[in-house]
C-alpha cells in the first residue's frame, strides 16, 4: 500500500532551508530582545504566541537550543531579579518554565500546519485503517487545542510571576 | 492528468532533493560513516522516485539493507555546511519579516488549493511547497547552487528521523492488515462495553497517554493505539475520524510532557540549561499536561459525536 505521502514534508525543506540561510532566525531573535519591560511570565507567554505562529507557518524552530538558552531564559531571569535576587531554587524553577513553555508552544500548535509530519502520519494511518481524515480536517480539529493551550499555559504563567513580587 | 500522476511528479521531486542529500554526503570527507550515509539517502531518494516501477521485493530489500546500515550505526548526519552567520545577520536585517513570508504562502496555498479544487490535499501540498520555494528564492534574490546547497543541508539535517514517520505509518498498514483491532477490541470489550461513547473516548485517550510514556514517542503511540483502541471503540462508534486522530495524538503529547522517555524534550533541556533538578521541566509540565487531558477528553466527546 503507498503511504509516502508521510513525507510529503520533505517538500517544504528546500524554502525552509533557503529562508533559514538568509537570516529567518535572526529575524526571529531581533524581534523578540526589542521586548522591555515584561515579567518572566509576560516573556514566557509573548514567546509562546511566537512559538504557536511559527509552527502554524510550518518553521520548526529548535526552540530549547536557539531561544530558551540563548534568549528567553536570560531575559526572564532578569526581569524577575529586579525586586529581589533570586535564589538558585528560582533560578531552576524559571529554567524550567522556560523549557517547558517552549514543549506547551510547539507541541500543541504543530498540527495546524497542514504540510507537518504529524498531520500527514495522522491522515495516513487513518487511511491505513479503512477511514477519512483529510490533512486539512485535522487541522481545523487541533486549532481549538492550540487555543485553549495558549490560554490556559498564559494563566499558569501569569501565576508564576506572583512568587517574585514582593 | 490525474491526481495521482501529479502526486508522482512530487515524489519525484522528494527522491530528487533526497540524491542531492545523497551526493554531498559522499562528499562530506569529515564523516566517518559518509559511504553508508550517502547510500541511505541514495536509497531513499531511489525509492521515492521510481518506487512506483519497481517490484516490491527489490523494495524490500533495499529497505532491509538501510536497516542493516543503521543497525551498523553507518549512518549519520555529518558534517553539515553551517549557516553563515555574517551573510544572515546582513539579510535578516534587510529582509525582516519578510522572511516569514514564503511560510505563510505555503501554508495558506495548501489549504486553499485543499479546500476549493479538486486537487486534493497532498498536491496542494506539494503545489504550494514549490511556489513559496520560487517565492522565498525570489525574495532572497538566491541562485540555484544556493538552493542546491541549502536544500541538502536541511535533508540531511532531518536525517534518519525524517523517515520514522514514513515507517510508522507502514506500522498502522500491518496492524490492520494483521487485525490486531479486532483482538484488542474483543479482549478489551469484556471489562468495557464498546457502545460507552465517553468510556471509549477515555480509555483511548488515556491509552495513547500511558503509551506513549512508556515509548517516549507519540508518534509510535498513534499507530498502536489508534488501530487498536480508537477505531473499535470510538471511531468504528460513529466518531469523526479528524477529530478522534487531532485529539488523539495531541492526548499523546500530554503523555510526552511526563516522561523522561522523552528526552529531547525533558532531558536535553536540563543539560542545555545546565539546572540542577533532573526532572525540573517535568514538574513544570505536568499540571498542564492532565489539564490539558481532561480538556481533550471533554473535546473529543463533543466534537466527534
Amino acid at each position: 500500500m503507498d503511504n509516502r505521502m508521510v513525507s510529503l514534508f520533505f517538500l517544504t525543506l528546500p524554502m525552509i532551508g533557503v529562508v533559514e540561510s538568509h537570516g529567518l532566525k535572526q529575524a526571529a531573535v531581533n524581534g523578540i530582545s526589542k521586548i522591555k519591560n515584561l515579567s518572566a511570565g509576560k516573556i514566557f507567554n509573548l514567546y509562546l504566541a511566537i512559538r504557536e505562529i511559527t509552527d502554524a507557518m510550518g518553521i520548526a524552530l529548535s526552540g530549547q537550543v536557539q531561544f530558551i538558552r540563548p534568549l528567553i531564559n536570560p531575559m526572564a531571569q532578569a526581569a524577575a531579579s529586579v525586586k529581589k535576587p533570586l535564589t538558585d531554587k528560582q533560578v531552576d524553577l524559571i529554567k524550567a518554565r522556560a523549557a517547558a513553555t517552549d514543549n506547551f508552544g510547539n507541541f500543541f500548535s504543530q498540527n495546524l500546519f497542514i504540510a507537518s509530519s504529524g498531520v500527514l502520519l495522522m491522515s495516513s494511518t487513518m487511511k491505513s485503517l479503512g477511514y477519512t481524515a483529510t490533512p486539512a480536517n485535522i487541522v481545523l480539529y487541533s486549532i481549538p487545542m492550540a487555543v485553549i493551550t495558549f490560554l490556559i499555559t498564559a494563566y499558569y504563567n501569569r501565576r508564576f510571576d506572583k512568587q517574585f513580587e514582593i | 492528468m490525474n491526481v495521482n500522476n501529479i502526486l508522482e511528479i512530487f515524489y519525484v521531486l522528494i527522491g530528487l532533493i533526497m540524491v542531492f542529500a545523497s551526493i554531498e554526503s559522499f562528499r562530506d570527507k569529515d564523516n566517518s560513516a559518509r559511504i553508508g550515509t550517502g547510500l541511505f539517502w541514495l536509497i531513499m531518494g531511489i525509492i521515492f522516485a521510481v518506487g512506483k516501477y519497481l517490484p516490491n521485493l527489490v523494495i524490500g530489500l533495499l529497505i532491509v539493507f538501510v536497516g542493516i546500515l543503521s543497525l551498523l550505526k553507518q549512518i549519520k548526519v555529518g558534517k553539515l555546511k553551517e549557516v553563515n552567520k555574517e551573510v544572515a545577520e546582513k539579510s535578516a536585517k534587510r529582509l525582516g519579516a519578510w522572511l516569514f513570508f514564503p511560510s505563510v504562502v505555503l501554508a495558506i496555498f495548501s489549504i486553499l488549493i485543499s479546500q476549493f479544487t479538486k486537487l486534493g490535499g497532498q498536491v496542494g501540498i506539494g503545489i504550494a511547497s514549490v511556489i513559496a520555494l520560487i517565492i522565498a528564492m525570489i525574495i532572497s534574490k538566491t541562485d540555484a547552487k544556493t538552493t542546491y546547497h541549502d536544500s541538502e543541508r536541511m535533508v540531511r539535517s532531518v536525517g534518519t528521523a525524517g523517515i520514522l514517520p514514513q515507517l510508522l505509518a507502514t506500522l498502522g498498514v500491518i496492524f490492520t492488515a494483521s487485525g490486531v483491532g479486532d483482538v484488542t477490541s474483543k479482549a478489551i470489550s469484556g471489562v468495557f462495553p464498546a457502545g460507552n461513547h465517553l468510556l471509549g473516548v477515555i480509555l483511548y485517550c488515556v491509552a495513547m497517554v500511558i503509551f506513549t510514556m512508556v515509548m517516549g514517542n507519540a508518534f509510535a503511540a498513534f499507530a498502536v493505539i489508534t488501530a487498536g483502541i480508537g477505531i473499535p471503540f470510538v471511531v468504528a462508534q460513529g466518531g469523526n475520524p479528524a477529530v478522534v486522530a487531532a485529539l488523539g495524538m495531541t492526548s499523546g503529547y500530554c503523555g510526552t510532557l511526563m516522561t523522561p522517555m522523552a528526552a529531547n524534550f525533558n532531558s536535553l533541556p536540563v543539560a542545555l540549561l545546565e539546572m540542577k533538578d533532573n526532572l525540573g521541566v517535568i514538574k513544570q509540565q505536568y499540571p498542564i499536561a492532565l489539564t490539558l487531558l481532561v480538556v481533550q477528553i471533554i473535546l473529543m466527546y463533543f466534537l466527534a459525536f
